[in-house]
């Protein structure tokens, strides 16, 4: 958390004063089983002026993208999204059973207790890099 | 004067009416809504459902072992299909029947067998399998097979799955995604969607005496 906090810090140090700022709130990465290609990842996002989240990455999977889980009747689906539109000053939430970062390729299983980095791009605000906690297999929420 | 005594009940008497039909109406729609819960619950309980929905099966087991689905006769099975490259509703679904195993007790766990059965057998190798239901509990078991095995599956079962290309040449798969509640003798009783909580599955399992 601390150094969730600290990389925060530094992005909103580093942005110019006229640029969009976003504000990242309650990221989680859902734990892995062992030999587990795939992973999800949550968050909130707010900006204060209209942005769009553009892109996502991660050193622990060799490709992210953002996804978007569908129910139609009882069929699951999965759609890859190109963005996520950030109306200003309004939270958008990338929750289970919905919009999720998906991780693709892991390199390694995602263990609860740990942090992956995941870098963020925006069409206006400058990138981001944050540190996401990894909480349970199938949680809904960072302390699960 | 007159007018007035006349419309007193007149009025009174339209209301009554008013009334009445509102009633009615109100009985109605309770009497429609019973018939169609009824129905539902008809539908989705009864054992003539049985006929319709799960059967035989030969697939491979999570350590490369043949099985069938009489295998499991005696036991409860509580069936889902899915995959492991699902990070976002296939963990969710299997936590569910994790945890409600849990709530249930050992004496009942014991008596009834979480069956997690892929529908992206190329990827999912019984290996890949064995990991990841290991990863939700001890006691799911992880059933893949060739591609001609699963696709008998998914029909004995009426899952929908199909293959969905992602722009970057990976893919998902869109699938059904039901738990099936199936008694000892492998008969279809009940069903769970990803909307059904742990404690509604908790109750209804117990219900059915499982």
């Amino acid at each position: 958390m601390k150094k969730l906090v600290l990389a925060l810090l530094c992005v909103a140090l580093a942005a110019p004063a006229w640029a969009a700022s976003v504000t990242v709130t309650g990221a989680f990465a859902r734990a892995t089983a062992p030999g587990a290609d795939t992973g999800a990842v949550y968050l909130g996002l707010q900006s204060d002026l209209p942005d769009t989240l553009t892109g996502v990455a991660s050193g622990v999977a060799s490709g992210a993208m953002l996804h978007q889980t569908t129910m139609q009747g009882m069929v699951m689906s999965m759609d890859m999204l190109d963005h996520i539109d950030l109306p200003a000053g309004q939270e958008v939430t990338l929750a289970p059973g919905g919009r999720h970062i998906m991780l693709e390729g892991l390199k390694q299983p995602l263990v609860k207790g740990s942090h992956i980095p995941l870098h963020l791009t925006f069409a206006h605000a400058a990138p981001m890099d944050i540190l996401v906690p990894v909480a349970g297999l199938a949680a809904t929420a960072p302390n699960e | 004067m007159t007018q007035i005594i006349r419309a007193k009940p007149k009025s009174s008497g339209s209301k009554l009416v008013r009334r009445l039909g509102f009633g009615l109406g109100v009985l109605a729609l309770l009497g429609l809504g019973l018939g169609i819960t009824t129905m539902l619950t008809k539908v989705w309980t009864s054992p003539q459902a049985s006929i319709s929905v799960g059967g035989p099966f030969s697939l491979i087991d999570e350590n490369g072992h043949p099985i069938t689905d009489r295998d499991f006769r005696g036991k409860w099975m509580l069936v889902y299909f899915g995959y492991t490259h699902c990070p976002d509703a296939c963990p969710t679904a299997l936590s569910h029947i994790a945890n409600a195993l849990d709530q249930l007790g050992p004496a009942a766990a014991a008596k009834i067998a979480p069956i997690f059965i892929t529908v992206d057998p190329a990827r999912d190798t019984p290996q890949v399998m064995r990991e990841y239901v290991a990863a939700f509990g001890p006691g799911i078991r992880g059933l893949s097979g060739g591609a001609a095995q699963i696709a008998a599956a998914e029909t004995q079962y009426r899952v929908y799955a199909a293959k969905h290309p992602e722009k970057d040449g990976g893919y998902s798969m869109d699938h059904s995604s039901i738990v099936y509640v199936m008694n000892p003798d492998g008969e279809f009783v009940a069903s769970f969607t990803h909307e059904t909580t742990v404690a509604a599955m908790v109750a209804k399992l117990r219900a059915l005496g499982a």
